[in-house]
């Protein structure tokens, strides 16, 4: 609708000197938006699906946004304060080593994945390692204090879940970190950051400013995206899948980790929704704790922005693979097949 | 999209965001101990607009030779803002609780429960209810009048059956979240109308009702749900915070 809006609006004006501009395009929306948001709000809200929609959509995106300045906030202090020769010293020179000193480094950034993505496409651009980066991408919403006593909360009695959890995911890094070091290819990553493209040298604040500003640009209107496409496949997901799983392992660890692709909960949240699927064993739920924070819809939008599309392309199915597996089997041995 | 539009736009999502921690809608869509933090980050945002339009000012222009030559989706933005400040969306209620139930009661290991407080019709929490109905060893809920707050929803919309195996009447139910609205979850009890008329109740009207709840209810056949014997019902306003957490 908004962009027949925008077509009819640019036809109407054919002859117009200047052209228009997003300025008059947003302005435009803006009025449009005080004289006929009421009448909007009344259509969506009439529907059960798009109100329940529209709630869940807007719960994912506040949700983040906290985390999603969190994120944009450390890359901005990265690029302005932290420069690559510091980097580089502290990194080690070792691909292999580096991406397990990223990866165990992932437990200092508390929060969830929507703010890893923006600092860990910084530290690339830091000169940072690639695989480096991507095991930091993996394991920070994975294995932070936060998630690790969430999980600890919701599953009383299970103290094996959280060392399951925490080896599983910081596994799923380290081993992503290493393929990358062995196959990855600087070419799949397409996307420039957005301040790069007028790059002006100025103070580190006017460094910081800017680095965050495009971070935080580039980086919600991804999020948008995956909220969008998450909060659609709430609605569409049906409810047996939740009731009838008991009993078959192998399947339930499939669809499990299907759903924490479709669902794209919060990975401080995962674990207490996990806990709420008492029909299923224990292991499909570990494979849904691992998998979530390491690939989602949400997360894969935002690495869209971030990367390009080809890096996702083949990043995330075989991220898909690899925490299915990594969490089967710590799993296995810690939890065992129940 | 032009770099004035881009700062703008940013200060209006970032104002947004502080107008619904500000004026509390922003418990219909997350925890409300988010608040600080969604709070701060909407004037780090606004802070973030201000300062960048400020330093185009001072720089005599945004920089940009007027083109639209960025091609990133920034647009996208403008639907959460045009969702949060136009649409408001309400939180989740009736159309929800046929989704995803709480059934986590059932796992845990049956425990001792703190014995009820001490006055005629205690007020306790609608999942406490299911709680101690399935999971109580010592019975505390039994010959207990108690109150119970919630909203009413058929029993045929998305509901367990009773334990008579029909799908009839009305349950009272609460939405529970953890972290956002994305991870929603109903919990409902089974109203048995006993003395009072339940009938003509329409679905998401928000009642306190007084009555006795049988754990024997609770089995696995009515998927956990106990059901309430109804002495008295009273119909309320929806609290400011409908979910329950």
């Amino acid at each position: 609708m908004m962009a027949a809006m925008l077509d009819a609006n640019t036809d109407s004006r054919p002859r117009a000197r200047r052209p228009i501009s997003s300025m008059h395009v947003f302005a435009t929306l803006l009025v449009l938006g005080i004289v006929f948001g009421a009448d909007a709000s009344r259509w969506v809200l009439s529907s059960p699906a798009l109100r329940t929609g529209t709630t869940v959509f807007t719960g994912i995106f506040v949700q983040a946004t906290p985390f999603l300045v969190l994120g944009v906030l450390v890359s901005g202090g990265i690029a302005a304060f932290v420069s690559p020769r510091v980097l580089q010293k502290v990194v080690p020179k070792n691909a292999t080593a580096a991406v397990g000193v990223s990866g165990l480094a992932g437990m200092a950034l508390p929060g969830c994945e929507c703010g890893a993505v923006p600092v860990s496409r910084r530290l690339m651009d830091q000169g940072v390692p690639t695989s480096a980066a991507l095991a930091f991408l993996l394991s920070a919403p994975a294995i932070n204090p936060v998630v690790l006593v969430s999980t600890a909360v919701a599953f009383p009695g299970e103290p094996a879940m959280v060392l399951a959890r925490f080896l599983g995911s910081l596994a799923t890094a380290l081993v992503m970190g290493w393929l990358w070091t062995r196959f990855g290819k600087a070419e799949w990553i397409t996307a420039r950051l957005a301040d790069r493209e007028h790059r002006h040298e100025g103070t580190p604040w006017e460094t910081f400013r800017e680095s965050a500003r495009a971070d935080l640009l580039q980086a919600g209107a991804f999020l948008v995206f995956g909220a969008a496409a998450a909060a659609l496949l709430h609605l569409v997901v049906p409810d047996w899948v939740f009731a009838h799983l008991a009993g078959q392992l192998l399947l339930s660890i499939v669809v499990m980790a299907v759903l924490a692709v479709i669902l794209a909960l919060c990975s401080e949240a995962d674990a207490f929704v996990a806990a709420s699927m008492s029909m299923l064993p224990l292991l499909p739920r570990l494979v849904f704790l691992v998998v979530g924070p390491a690939v989602d819809v949400k997360l894969m939008a935002m690495q869209a922005g971030s990367f390009g599309r080809g890096f996702v392309a083949r990043f995330a199915p075989l991220t898909f693979v690899v925490a299915i597996v990594c969490a089967s089997v710590s799993g296995y041995v810690l939890v065992g097949a129940r | 999209m032009k770099r004035e539009v881009q700062n703008l736009l940013l200060l209006f999502l970032g104002g947004a965001t502080v107008k619904i921690s500000l004026d509390g809608t922003f418990v219909r869509y997350v925890k409300p101990s988010l608040h600080p933090y969604l709070l701060a980050a909407g004037v780090v945002i606004v802070a973030l607009a201000i300062a960048s339009i400020v330093a185009d000012i001072r720089r005599g222009g945004p920089g940009d030779d007027g083109h639209d030559h960025d091609s990133r989706p920034y647009w996208l933005l403008l639907v959460p803002l045009a969702v949060i400040v136009f649409i408001a969306p309400p939180a989740l209620g009736v159309s929800a609780v046929g989704d995803r139930s709480v059934t986590s009661a059932a796992d845990r290991q049956r425990t001792a429960f703190a014995p009820l407080p001490d006055e005629d019709t205690p007020e306790v929490p609608l999942l406490e209810v299911v709680q101690r109905a399935v999971r109580d060893t010592e019975g505390s809920l039994d010959g207990r009048e108690i109150r119970v707050t919630g909203f009413a929803v058929a029993t045929a919309n998305g509901g367990s059956p009773r334990a008579d195996g029909t799908r009839e009447g009305i349950d009272l139910a609460r939405i529970l979240i953890i972290c956002c609205a994305a991870d929603a979850r109903s919990v409902r009890i089974h109203l048995d109308a006993g003395r009072v008329a339940l009938d003509g109740i329409a679905e998401g009207t928000w009642l306190r009702v007084s009555g006795t709840v049988d754990a024997a209810t609770a089995t696995e056949q009515t998927a956990f749900t106990p059901t309430m014997t109804v002495s008295s019902v009273e119909r309320i306003e929806a609290p400011e915070n409908t979910y329950a957490y």
